[in-house]
This record gives structure tokens, C-alpha cells and sequence, in this order.
């Protein structure tokens, strides 16, 4: 029966309304989990013990801010900083060459050399929720041989952590 | 509908239609980078620090659907209420994930309209914004509107 769209719901619509948004929940959850389980991209729905608490792409390490320090200090990896030139004239770690989000193939092919020529590959961005790095990491792990990890807290971390920073446009 | 002049205009069905296929438009468009990409979704998630490390992967693969689920049901009208439901709750859980999140200081990634696009720093706008969503969807839940009548109530 067609119903008086007009009309205000009542108390009885309310419950009804209620149990409906409950379905589409429930319905919607499922289907995600289904998908994730399906897709080649799919990710842990809750983390193995002992692996990685955020997810991490197939291939890319994670480092602690005192590891990626370790890793500085022993002059064995290129640092690469993925945030943005402004945040990263604002403060960087010494030596880190800027890889912004904003165009990977220009900037690969600017910084190629210095890339593969690398032992291994240390990328960070600002901090833990922020993905530029993974993202970075990740296409990188394709283009190149290199092994190539994250500093898992980013930027943040290593500058709370009271380890070397440089400001300026330059590395 | 009620009688007087507020709830004639903002019970009008033109109106309802508006708010139905903006919001839900709105959170279609959002969900989209984020159900592609659950895992760095997950991690903005995990920026809010209100979620255990180990739940953040679930909300990572499950929140996008949702919105785009009720996003989809709010603007072809299927169920108009109960997604506008849906939508307000998420809104309503948004808001109070970022207001905790400023009171505590946090700088982190808004992660809402843009996703992953950085420079979009979580900011007392967003509950600003939200609030406006919220009122589309309060909209649609007291005057459910459709294209399909026989669905419309619900």
C-alpha cells in the first residue's frame, strides 16, 4: 500500500527504522570482510602475534625511531622523506632526500641514482597514521631492488626521540 | 508532517531529496579511497588513539562499506530512514573521535574528506562540518523521502 510520504514517522517506523540501520550495518561489515577476504589487496583482520600491529604492505619492514637511528648512525641506508616540501624544509632527518606524494615518477627519476645505488632504503612521513611512506615503500619495492623499510612513527617520533634534525630546503 | 511552517518547508520532499543525495553522495564519495586502501585506512584510525592497535584493521575494512552501503541505499532511497540512521550514527561517532582528539592535543590526519591526500589536518572545523551532515541526515530521518514509496518508510 503506498503510504503519505509527507507524513511524520511514529514510535512503531522508529523501531522499525532502528532494526533496518542495525541490517545495513550488520549486511554492509559482512560484505567488507567478504571483499577483504577476496581481494589480492586484502589485509589481516586482526594482526598475527608477533607480526606488525599496523598493517604494512607485502615486502616493507618496519623501523622503531631508535632502529632507524641505529641504521643512521651506521650510514647504511638513504633516507627518504615522503611528506611534502614545506614540512619537510620545516625539519628533516640530516642527509634524507624529499620524495613528496604528489608525483612518483618525476621524482624517481630525479633521485634514481642516488636510489639504487642505496644499501637499503629508510622512508618516513609525518607520523603513524599518516600512509605516504607505505604508499612510497610500496611502489618502490616494485621499481627497485633495494630493501626498503618504514620508520614505523614517522618524523614525530624521531624528533621526540631528540635525534639530529636539519632544517631547510636541503638534505 | 506537522502543520506549521518550519515543518513545511523542511518536510517538503524537494528538500528531503536534496539532503538524501548529498549526504549520501558525500559518504559514497569519501568511502571510496578508503575501501580501496583498508589498510592505510586502518592506520588513520589507529592516529585517533581511541581504538586497541588490534581492533583498527576491522574498523579499517569494515567502516568504508558502511558508509558506502547507506550512502548508496540514502540517495536511490531504499530505506531512507534507516540509513540516514546509519549516517547520523557514524557522524555522531566522527564528532566525538575528533573532539576527544583536539582536547587531547592530538595533530593528526583528519582523514575524512580527502583521505591519504595529506594537508588535511584534523581541525575544529570538522565538527563544524559534520554538524551541517548531521542535520541532512536528522532531515531524512524525520521526513523520510523517496523515489520508491513502497520503501520509503523504513
Amino acid at each position: 500500500m503506498r503510504r503519505p510520504l509527507k507524513r511524520r514517522a511514529g514510535s512503531g517506523d522508529a523501531l522499525g527504522a532502528l532494526l533496518g540501520a542495525l541490517a545495513i550495518v550488520v549486511s554492509a561489515a559482512v560484505l567488507g570482510v567478504v571483499v577483504n577476504h577476496v581481494s589480492a589487496k586484502g589485509i589481516p583482520i586482526f594482526p598475527e602475534p608477533g607480526e606488525e600491529q599496523l598493517y604494512l604492505p607485502p615486502g616493507v619492514l618496519a623501523l622503531t625511531a631508535a632502529e632507524a637511528y641505529a641504521v643512521f648512525e651506521a650510514g647504511s641506508a638513504l633516507f627518504l622523506d615522503a611528506r611534502y616540501p614545506e614540512e619537510y624544509a620545516e625539519g628533516h632527518i640530516p642527509g634524507a632526500l624529499n620524495f613528496p606524494p604528489d608525483d612518483f615518477e618525476e621524482h624517481f627519476l630525479d633521485l634514481i641514482d642516488e636510489i639504487e645505488a642505496a644499501p637499503k632504503l629508510v622512508i618516513s612521513c609525518e607520523s603513524v597514521e599518516c600512509s605516504d611512506s607505505t604508499q612510497l615503500a610500496e611502489r618502490l619495492l616494485e621499481a627497485v631492488e633495494v630493501p626498503v623499510y618504514v620508520l614505523e612513527d614517522g618524523w614525530r617520533a624521531w624528533q621526540e626521540a631528540g635525534y639530529p634534525s636539519k632544517e631547510g630546503p636541503e638534505p | 508532517m506537522s502543520g506549521n511552517v518550519r515543518g513545511k518547508w523542511a518536510g517538503h520532499p524537494l528538500i528531503g531529496a536534496v539532503c538524501r543525495i548529498l549526504l549520501g553522495g558525500i559518504f559514497i564519495y569519501t568511502s571510496i579511497p578508503k575501501l580501496l586502501r583498508p589498510g592505510d585506512f586502518a592506520r588513520l584510525v589507529y592516529g585517533y588513539q581511541i581504538l586497541h592497535s588490534d581492533l583498527v584493521n576491522l574498523a579499517g575494512i569494515t567502516l568504508p562499506w558502511i558508509e558506502m552501503v547507506a550512502g548508496i541505499l540514502l540517495v536511490i532511497g531504499i530505506f531512507p530512514r534507516s540509513s540516514a540512521v546509519v549516517l547520523a550514527g557514524m557522524l555522531g561517532v566522527f564528532m566525538a573521535a575528533g573532539f576527544l582528539a583536539l582536547v587531547r592535543g592530538l595533530e593528526i590526519s583528519c582523514g575524512c574528506f580527502f583521505p591519504f591526500m595529506g594537508a588535511e589536518e584534523l581541525g575544529w572545523d570538522l565538527l563544524v562540518r559534520d554538524a551541517v551532515l548531521l542535520a541532512l541526515a536528522v532531515q531524512v530521518v524525520v521526513w523520510p523521502s523517496t523515489f520508491l514509496p513502497r520503501l520509503g518508510r523504513r
